[in-house]
């Protein structure tokens, strides 16, 4: 159990360790500009990272303190979450505007129709820790982050339908934001009906997944922001005679009335 | 907890389903991918002869019920398959016209919007006919009239041949 928590304690400090390498890459990048929620979602991160660290270490802190932070935290963290999400969406909609109105109208529709999902979740799975305020939080959490999921979802299979490319940074922040948000709901789903409120393996082992999916996510966003954006330098397959030809043909039959 | 279990396994496929999803259409990789080859000839006069409401009506009059309800069932299924043939042809050529999109030169990349935004109206009815036309075929009485999917695939055609003409780069319209 003791090497369970010095691994997770490993890997938190790794995470929050690359969080100001993956803030300073964006401020000079200048990625901001193109992904402002985003880059407020890992600006926000790194501070909670550092803040979290110094209340976990401060002996003026008590547990009941540290968890009211962390569930003031969980909900900002969840608003960046969502609002990346429709940053990306309406970014996206952006380059094809003429999915504007259509896409914005499904967006809402897959919002209320995963809400209701989610809901119906929370009522058939509630928590069964010992704790009525960490059971409520761990219900609130798997909701959101169950909706974050469905909505990326959503955003991809939406871009699917339609098959619209993705630039790879905008694929790499989605993927990473699903990984956390996934990861997040599957660790509640399992850790709020075993969690008995206290230490032990288990909960080590939670954290151990929950704590290794972030690094992983920060991790990704880095690769996808440090990969330079590649342009295609192929010139065009030259087309064969005879389809010139054809080619002619086609343009007869259309200017013919 | 076996609601738990089954929600943490689906949580935990939602990354790979990401991943599966956007496979293939991550830029510059889709970029260099021609696929002018997959796309597949659609008879539109067949297609709009198949969703004209006239024929419906001469069909309805002269047969007897079951035979009309039959028949209006094998030409919906028949304009589903136009209709989904014209949605993947949309699809190679808004593959295409991103490619030409980027050109330098001023009018081949405005034609390649156009062409663009075409082939995503076009995808963007499909998904609204084709429902339409399964229901018809469920309730075979019912009129169903998706014209604007044949309007816009032939704009769509249209714009190819100038994207062909001012840039010799696809096949494009030797299936069309």
């Amino acid at each position: 159990m003791r090497f369970a928590a010095a691994v997770w304690h490993a890997i938190w400090f790794a995470r929050v360790a690359l969080l100001p390498v993956l803030l300073t890459v964006i401020i000079r990048r200048r990625f901001y500009r193109c992904f402002p929620a985003f880059s407020t979602y890992v600006a926000y991160s790194t501070f909670a990272g550092f803040a979290f660290i110094f209340l976990n270490y401060s002996p003026r802190i008590s547990g009941n303190q540290y968890f009211e932070a962390y569930v003031v935290h969980g909900a900002l963290a969840t608003i960046l979450e969502f609002a990346v999400i429709y940053g990306l969406f309406t970014a996206k909609l952006r380059q094809f505007p003429q999915l504007r109105a259509g896409g914005t109208t499904a967006f809402r529709w897959a919002t209320i129709f995963l809400l209701m999902v989610t809901i119906a979740l929370a009522w058939l799975l509630p928590s069964r820790s010992p704790f009525p305020p960490m059971s409520i939080y761990q219900v609130l959490q798997r909701t959101v982050d169950s909706l974050g999921s469905g909505l990326l979802l959503f955003l991809f299979a939406f871009f699917a339908y339609f098959r619209l490319p993705w630039r790879s940074q905008e694929f790499g922040i989605a993927l990473g934001l699903g990984l956390l948000v996934s990861v997040d709901v599957a660790g509640m789903a399992i850790h709020s009906q075993i969690d008995s409120g206290v230490f032990n393996l288990y909960s080590n082992l939670y954290t151990i997944f929950t704590e290794g999916a972030e690094l992983l996510s920060v991790c990704l966003w880095l690769f996808y922001i440090l990969k330079p954006e590649e342009l295609d330098s192929r010139s065009p397959t030259p087309l064969p005679a005879h389809d010139l030809e054809i080619w002619n043909q086609e343009l007869q039959r259309f200017l013919e009335p | 907890m076996t609601l738990s279990i089954i929600l943490a396994v689906l949580a935990l496929g939602v990354p790979l389903i990401l991943v599966r999803l956007a496979k293939g259409r991550i830029l510059p990789t889709w970029l260099a991918k021609p696929r002018s080859e997959q796309i597949r000839a659609v008879d539109l006069e067949a297609f709009r002869n198949l969703i004209d409401p006239a024929e419906e009506e001469y069909l309805r009059e002269n047969l007897p019920p079951s035979d009309f309800r039959k028949m209006q069932r094998e030409r919906l299924r028949a304009a589903v398959e136009y209709i989904s043939c014209a949605k993947n042809n949309a699809a190679v050529l808004l593959h295409i016209a991103e490619k030409a999109r980027r050109s330098p030169d001023a009018a081949t990349a405005e034609t390649a919007a156009r062409l663009v935004d075409s082939a995503v109206r076009l995808r963007m009815y499909a998904f609204l006919a084709i429902p339409r036309l399964y229901l018809g075929i469920l309730l075979p009485g019912r009129r169903t009239m998706p014209v604007r999917v044949a309007d816009s695939y032939e704009q769509m055609t249209r714009q190819v041949l100038r994207l062909g003409l001012q840039s010799p780069a696809s096949r494009v319209s030797a299936s069309l």
